[in-house]
C-alpha cells in the first residue's frame, strides 16, 4: 500500500487582470468572453510512494514544486485529479508560520501545537522534548521578537518534528540556522528515515537529495520529467541544469547545425569533413557513456590545394563553459600527413563524471599556430553516472586513517555519558 | 544536417537512458502511528463545494469545534492578550473601558444634552445614560465581532496559506473575545444600574446566556460570510464599514420603536416601522433591553416591543440560525480558494 498516492493531479490557476472580471465572469450574459489568462502550475501529474522511502523534489523556479508540497499539505487544492496519503501529515513549508511575535517562546509552542493538531495535554507532553531540541533554554519565556531568525527557526522546527507524523513533508528549509542546528535537523531527519518513515523533501541542494533521498521526482513546467533512483534524477538534472545555463551564456556556438564554421582560409587548406563520437570498440556512432568507458572521437580530414601536414586538435567543454580538457596530435608527435584522413582519437577510461560536453575540433597548422578550420562533433558528449561522486571528474581513492588514539570502548563511552 | 542531442520537444536535452539498477525501496513494515485513521485524501471529481452541500449540514461545525478546541483556546487566547500584550494595565483595561465609557455617557447625555426640565425637576438622570450605554456596549460588540472576523481570514493569510488547519475557526476567535469583552462590560452596567436602583433584575434575566449565544451564533455566522467574500472582494470590509455606520442608526440604540413609530404615521407611511422590524439585531436589542429593564419612570420606557421577551429570543434565535447556516454554507464553499487568494 502507498503511502501517498497521486492520480492525474492539476492545478490551474487563473489570473485576472483586474479584479472586476472575476465578478463580471459570474454574470450570465457576460460568459462567453474569458477574461483571465491560465496558468498550469501542475499538469497531470501521477505518482506513487511507497512507505519509508524519502522522495527528493527537484526542479527550477516555477516548476510546481511548492503547489504540490502545498496541494499534499492540505492548504491549496487540484483543479483536477485526486491523492490520498496514508497517516498522519506534518509539513513545514515555512518555519515558524503562525507565530507571533509578541508572545513567548512556550506560548507559541502551545499555539503552533495546536495548529498541527495537537490537544493541550499532548502539547504539554511533548514540550520538553521541544524545548530540548530547540535548545533556546531560557530564551523560552522571552518574546519572539527578540529572537535572532536562526532562533526562530530552532524553534520552529523544533515543534514541527515533535509531531512525529507519519509523513512528513518539507520545503527547502535545511538552509537555515547554524551548521550546528542544521546537522541537527538532518540527524533527525535520517532518524525519520530510518524509523520507516514517508518523507516528501524538497530541496534546491542537490547534494542533500543525493544524501537523503532514496528517490528523486523531478518537476519541469508542472509535469513529472523524472520519477527515479534519487542519483540518476539528481545528475539527469544537473546535466539538464548546466545545459540551461550554457543556452543562456551562449557558450555554444557550435550548436546550430546550418551555421557550421567554414574553414578560415578558405577552400585552400585543410578542412574538417565531419566529425564524431564512436564507439572504439565498435566504430559505430555513440555519444552516451559511463565513467570509465573508452571514448572515441572520429575526425575526417582533407588537405587543401595548399598542402600542408596538420595538427589535429580535441577540446572537451561542459556546457556551463568550463574547458575540461584540450589536447593537440602535436602534443603527442602526431601529424596528419595525408590528403585525406580518417583520424581516430581514443581516450580510453573516461574518468568525467555526469554532464553534456561540447567536442570542439581544431586543424591547426604543424606549429599550432595557424587555425584552418573549427567543427563541434555532431553530438555531443554525455555522460551518465550512477553514484554519489561530484564533481567534473573521477578521481582514483586511496584512504588512509591513521589512528593517533584510540576510541573509547563501548564501556568508557557508556560511562562518560 | 548535424544531428545534435537528442532534444525533446520542451527543450530539454534528453539522452538515452541507461538500465537502471532497482532502487533501494526499504522493505522493512512500517510503524502506524495510532492517528493512522486520518487519511488526508482529496478528490477533485467527487469535491463538494457547492453552497448548499455545507449550508445544510451547518451543525457540522460543532463536533468541528470540540476537536479543534485546543486551537480554538489559542486562537482566542492570542486574539485577547495580543491586545493587550506589552501594556502594563493588560487586562485591566476590559474593565475600564466600559467604565470610562458609562461616565462619559453620563456626563454628555445625562447632564449635557438632558432635557432642560428634567434637569431641573429630577437632577441629572443616569436613565438616559444607561439606556445609551447598555445599547452602545452590545451594539460594540456585534460590529466589533463581525468586524474582526472579516478580516481575520485575511489577516492570517499565512497561516491560511502554509498550515493545513481548519481555517473555519479564525472568524470565531474574534467574535469569542468581542463577547468575553461584552460580559465585563454587561457586569459593569449591571453592577452600576444596581447601585443607582435604575436597574431591577428579574427571573427573565437567568435568560441572559441565551440572549448571549444567540448574538453569539449570529455574528459567527455573518462573520463567516463576509471574512470569505473579504478573501475574493477586498471592498468587503470598506463597504462593511459604511455598513456598520448606518447599521447603529437603523437598530433601536438610541431611539425606541414608539418614537419612530409616531413619526413613521405622522409621515404616511407606518411601513417604516416594519422595516426596521426585519433588522435581525431588532429582536437582539429588544431581548437585551427586556432582561434588564430599566425602572420605569412614565416618559422614555421601553413599553412598547413587539414582541414578548421569549418571543424575541426565538427571533433572535431563527435569525442567528439561518444567518449561521448562509455564512457557513459559503465559507465552506469557497474554503479551497483562500489558500490561492489570500
Amino acid at each position: 500500500m502507498a503511502a501517498i498516492e497521486v492520480h492525474n493531479l492539476s492545478k490551474t490557476y487563473r489570473l485576472y487582470g483586474n479584479p472586476w472580471h472575476r465578478v463580471i465572469e459570474r454574470l450570465p450574459w457576460a460568459k462567453n468572453r474569458k477574461r483571465y489568462r491560465e496558468v498550469h502550475a501542475l499538469a497531470d501529474v501521477s505518482f506513487s510512494v511507497e512507505p519509508g522511502t524519502c522522495v527528493g523534489l527537484v526542479g527550477g523556479n516555477g516548476a510546481g514544486k511548492s503547489t504540490l508540497l502545498k496541494i499534499l499539505t492540505g492548504t491549496t487544492f487540484p483543479t483536477a485529479g485526486r491523492f490520498q496519503i496514508r497517516g498522519r501529515v506534518a509539513s513545514l513549508l515555512e518555519l515558524g508560520a503562525g507565530f507571533n511575535p509578541n508572545f513567548t517562546g512556550r506560548e507559541n509552542i502551545f499555539m503552533n501545537a495546536a495548529l498541527m493538531g495537537f490537544s493541550r495535554r499532548e502539547a504539554m507532553k511533548k514540550y520538553q522534548e521541544i524545548l530540548d531540541f530547540s535548545e533556546l533554554k531560557d530564551f523560552i519565556t522571552a518574546p519572539i521578537r527578540t529572537y535572532s531568525s536562526g532562533m526562530v527557526c530552532r524553534l520552529g522546527f523544533s515543534v514541527a518534528v515533535a509531531t512525529d507524523p507519519d509523513v512528513l513533508i518539507i520545503d527547502e528549509i535545511l538552509a537555515v540556522g547554524d551548521m550546528h542546528f542544521r546537522r541537527k535537523c538532518v540527524d533527525k531527519i535520517m532518524n525519520y528515515k530510518e524509523r520507516g518513515k514517508t518523507m516528501f523533501f524538497c530541496s534546491h541542494s542537490l547534494y542533500d537529495v543525493r544524501q537523503i533521498c532514496d528517490r528523486a521526482l523531478w518537476m519541469k513546467d508542472g509535469r513529472v520529467k523524472l520519477f527515479d533512483d534519487s542519483v540518476i534524477v539528481t545528475n539527469e538534472y544537473a546535466t539538464y541544469e548546466n545545459t540551461l545555463s550554457a543556452q543562456a551564456e551562449k557558450m555554444t556556438p557550435w550548436d546550430g547545425a546550418e551555421d557550421a564554421p567554414q574553414p578560415i582560409h578558405g577552400e585552400d587548406h585543410a578542412r574538417i569533413e565531419s566529425a564524431d563520437l564512436v564507439d572504439p570498440k565498435t566504430g559505430k556512432p555513440r555519444n552516451v557513456f559511463a565513467p570509465h568507458d573508452d571514448v572515441g572521437v572520429r575526425i575526417h580530414v582533407k588537405n587543401g590545394k595548399l598542402y600542408e601536414p596538420v595538427n589535429v586538435a580535441v577540446a572537451l567543454t561542459r556546457k556551463d563553459g568550463t574547458m575540461c580538457m584540450a589536447v593537440t596530435s602535436q602534443f603527442d608527435d602526431i601529424l596528419v600527413e595525408a590528403n585525406e584522413a580518417v583520424v581516430t582519437l581514443v581516450l580510453p577510461n573516461i574518468k568525467l563524471l555526469s554532464g553534456e560536453f561540447v567536442v570542439p575540433i581544431w586543424l591547426l597548422d604543424a606549429k599550432g599556430v595557424h587555425r584552418f578550420h573549427e567543427l563541434p562533433c555532431r553530438q555531443n558528449l554525455i555522460i551518465q553516472n550512477r553514484d554519489k561522486e561530484l564533481g567534473i571528474f573521477k578521481t582514483e581513492r586511496r584512504w588512509q586513517v591513521e589512528v593517533l588514539e584510540a576510541a573509547p570502548s563501548a564501556v568508557d563511552a557508556r560511562s562518560a555519558l | 544536417m548535424i544531428e545534435g542531442p537528442s532534444v525533446d520537444e520542451r527543450g530539454a536535452s534528453c539522452p538515452p537512458t541507461i538500465p537502471i539498477p532497482p532502487s533501494h525501496v526499504p522493505t522493512r513494515a512500517v510503524p502506524v502511528s495510532p492517528n493512522a485513521d486520518i487519511i488526508p485524501r482529496y478528490d477533485a471529481a467527487t469535491a463538494k463545494h457547492g453552497f448548499l452541500d455545507h449550508a445544510l449540514r451547518a451543525t457540522a461545525y460543532l463536533p468541528q469545534l470540540w476537536r479543534s478546541r485546543a486551537l480554538l483556546w489559542n486562537f482566542a487566547r492570542r486574539e485577547l492578550l495580543g491586545r493587550f500584550r506589552g501594556s502594563i494595565g493588560g487586562l485591566f483595561w476590559v474593565l475600564v473601558q466600559p467604565i470610562f465609557q458609562f461616565v462619559v455617557y453620563f456626563l454628555v447625555f445625562g447632564i449635557l444634552f438632558a432635557p432642560r426640565h428634567e434637569l431641573a425637576t429630577s437632577g441629572p438622570s443616569t436613565k438616559y445614560a444607561l439606556f445609551l450605554f447598555s445599547g452602545i456596549l452590545f451594539f460594540n460588540t456585534l460590529t466589533e465581532a463581525i468586524g474582526n472576523a472579516l478580516s481575520s481570514v485575511l489577516a492570517n493569510g499565512n497561516l491560511v496559506k502554509k498550515v493545513a488547519f481548519p481555517c473555519e475557526l479564525l472568524p470565531l476567535s474574534p467574535v469569542l473575545v468581542a463577547h468575553a469583552v461584552y460580559i465585563v462590560g454587561a457586569v459593569v452596567l449591571v453592577l452600576v444600574g444596581l447601585t443607582l436602583g435604575d436597574i431591577h433584575l428579574g427571573l427573565a434575566s437567568l435568560c441572559w446566556p441565551l440572549l448571549l449565544l444567540c448574538s453569539l451564533v449570529m455574528a459567527t455566522g455573518l462573520g463567516l460570510l463576509l471574512a470569505a467574500a473579504d478573501v475574493f472582494a477586498r471592498d468587503v470590509g470598506h463597504l462593511y464599514r459604511i455598513f456598520a455606520m448606518a447599521w447603529f442608526f437603523l437598530s433601536p440604540v438610541f431611539w425606541q420603536l414608539e418614537l419612530i413609530q409616531d413619526k413613521a404615521v405622522a409621515l404616511g407611511a407606518p411601513w417604516i416601522t416594519n422595516l426596521l422590524l426585519l433588522n435581525p439585531a431588532f429582536p437582539l436589542f429588544m431581548a437585551a433591553r427586556q432582561l434588564s429593564p430599566l425602572q420605569d419612570n412614565g416618559d422614555r420606557s421601553s413599553s412598547l416591543v413587539p414582541l414578548s421577551l421569549g418571543g424575541n429570543l426565538l427571533a433572535s434565535a431563527l435569525w442567528a440560525v439561518v444567518l449561521f447556516s448562509i455564512g457557513y454554507g459559503f465559507f465552506m464553499s469557497r474554503k479551497h480558494k483562500f489558500a490561492d487568494l489570500v
